[in-house]
């Protein structure tokens, strides 16, 4: 499976960097930068999610700590998006850190509900804090990345093609990390505690330490994402602390597969074209979501990747095998 | 000095004494048995022993250094590892996965060695592997390797629990009833197996066990408890000769020749 995995990536890859030489379509291409977003952003809750085994359901917070971070530090500061971008995953993961410092002594839905809670204070503080966020207005113009030596040379990367491939890129080195973390005994330690906490302790496996190392690292790639979302997009407000990414980002990984690293990706793909060419009946999107996520949970917890691979070396899922998969 | 002094340990629960003024020892590469009827407080006392409860008095000692208010994975990280009553693996993992789950104390990297996959990070994997194989080839799992935990049979799922406990490298390891649900052939198979345990990886064993006939051919020394309390020590043959120990059983429907389910 690891290799058929690792195929199917690398397939995915040569695929995407000749994309937009094949289909030069400037919609095609803004459609799959967002498809890399929702795949960095869709890798991070993951790896709470399908690694850990619990539900922060507050994750969109990170992306939004991230995405302000930019904001605020490119058009009030003039910091340049090459220190505007480790700064917001930084940030993230300090806010991860104590979040999940407190948060991770709990388990199941006191987990969730308290994140969750903590995304609605981010929102109401981002809201309100107007000297500091510009409150509902937020940040427009948030500038394209520069690269500058001395006076005469400048260039400006604002062409979505630079965007395209540099969303690439950042995906490319989040899935790198992830595998490695998922088939390292970090990543070991994190699934046996998903499968199994007392006996984890028993084998001297050390939950929260794991749980919170794991949540983090989590955080630190979502503050990533919202970075890139605010200097693509140039405008960051409230509600990127909203339900909705965090519904979307948690759909791509049900749907995907959780606890694998193809799963998010491929959820990213399947959701992030949805969502932009299913424009058109844009009153009944959400309402179809919704009905997707309850098929999915019902008919193939496992999601796409579970009906991929049924036998697995590495088996990664907590859940029985669906029976449509049986097929 | 033994590897492992309970000393007048007590525990209470509310109204309950648990464990009532208790005190052995477990020297280096013995097998002792912790026995008695239901209620004498035997599980108690091994989640005392493994951080899972502290005890109200007295103080446990491992090596010569107290572990008694330790957390449960920092008693398995001075090599105390225990397994549970009731069957306990990681059941959505195969057989081989829930072997390196457990072997993570002996094959952690660190973590930017980990990150970018050095050299050192990829040699210490292939050695957990083939440790991993050595310990299945012990216990006789191996053809199961690949199979996923929740789909074997229950005799040797007992098996594996016993695999994930070697598999954190245990100087002490201590087994919850590892005969219960077995029949009388997989327990001799048992009794061989945790012999082979002692002897091949010169680990310590501590077990409570119902199973006479494997409390008998295995132990070196046996402990005996009653209502929390110890009221025998000795090997096998001073434990049968024992008269406290036989009226403790009494109505108990102790049988010390064959298999009872008391």
């Amino acid at each position: 499976m690891r290799s058929t995995e690792n195929n199917i990536l690398l397939g995915g890859l040569a695929l995407a960097l000749v994309l937009p030489v094949l289909l030069p379509d400037q919609f095609l291409i803004h459609v799959m930068i967002m498809v890399f977003f929702y795949g960095i952003l869709a890798s991070s809750l993951n790896l709470t999610v399908g690694y850990v085994g619990e539900l922060p359901l507050g994750h969109a917070a990170f992306l939004g700590i991230g995405a302000y971070t930019s904001a605020i530090l490119s058009t009030q500061m003039q910091v340049p998006f090459w220190i505007c971008l480790p700064l917001a995953g930084l940030i993230a993961a300090v806010f991860g850190l104590v979040i999940g410092a407190i948060t991770l002594r709990l388990e199941g839905h006191y987990f969730v509900l308290i994140t969750l809670a903590f995304t609605e204070v981010m929102r109401l503080v981002v809201l309100n804090w107007v000297e500091v966020t510009r409150g509902p207005l937020g940040f427009s113009n948030i500038p394209a990345p520069v690269i500058s030596l001395g006076e005469s040379i400048r260039y400006s990367f604002d062409s979505k093609l630079w965007y395209y491939y540099f969303g690439l890129f950042l995906l490319a080195v989040t899935v790198l990390c992830v595998m490695r973390f998922a088939r390292s005994s970090y990543g070991m330690a994190a699934i046996a505690i998903r499968e199994n906490r007392r006996l984890a302790k028993s084998v001297g496996i050390n939950p929260f330490r794991y749980a919170l190392g794991t949540f983090v690292a989590g955080a630190f790639f979502a503050g990533l994402a919202g970075s890139f979302y605010a200097h693509y997009i140039s405008f960051v407000g409230p509600e990127v602390f909203g339900f909705s990414f965090m519904v979307t980002m948690l759909m791509i990984v049900a749907l995907g597969g959780k606890g694998t690293v193809l799963g998010p990706i491929i959820g990213a793909v399947v959701i992030g074209l949805a969502l932009e060419y299913l424009r058109f009946i844009n009153e009944v999107r959400l309402s179809a979501f919704g009905l997707l996520l309850i098929g999915v949970v019902l008919f193939m917890p496992n999601g796409i990747t579970g009906l991929l691979f049924r036998r697995r070396k590495v088996s990664l899922s907590p859940a029985a095998q669906p029976k449509t998969a049986e097929g | 000095m033994a590897m492992l002094e309970v000393r007048n340990v007590s525990r209470r629960f509310g109204g309950l004494q648990a464990n009532k003024d208790v005190s052995f020892e477990v020297n280096q590469s013995e097998i002792v048995s912790l026995i008695g009827p239901n209620g004498a407080g035997k599980t108690t006392m091994f989640n005392m022993i493994t951080g899972f409860l502290s005890p109200d008095e007295g103080d446990v000692t491992f090596q010569g250094k107290s572990v008694a208010g330790l957390k449960p994975h920092q008693v398995a990280q001075r090599g105390i590892v225990r397994s549970f009553q009731i069957t306990n693996v990681f059941a959505g993992l195969t057989v081989e996965d829930n072997l390196v789950a457990a072997h993570y104390m002996r094959a952690r990297g660190g973590f930017w060695e980990t990150m970018l996959n050095t050299k050192a990070a990829r040699d210490r994997d292939s050695a957990m592997r083939v440790s991993v194989r050595d310990i299945l080839r012990l216990v006789g799992l191996e053809a199961l390797a690949d199979e996923d935990a929740k789909n074997l049979a229950y005799g040797k799922l007992r098996l594996l629990e016993i695999a994930i406990g070697l598999s954190a490298a245990p100087r002490l390891l201590l087994l919850d009833e590892p005969a219960a649900g077995l029949n009388s052939e997989e327990s001799a198979r048992l009794v061989e197996l945790l012999r082979l345990i002692c002897r091949e990886r010169g680990t310590t064993i501590l077990l409570v066990e119902h199973d006479m006939s494997v409390v008998m051919e295995v132990s070196d020394r046996i402990v005996v408890l009653n209502f929390g309390q110890k009221i025998a020590e000795g090997t096998p043959v001073e434990i049968r000769a024992n008269s406290a120990v036989v009226e403790a059983y009494l109505g108990g429907g102790l049988d010390f020749g064959g298999a009872n389910n008391a």
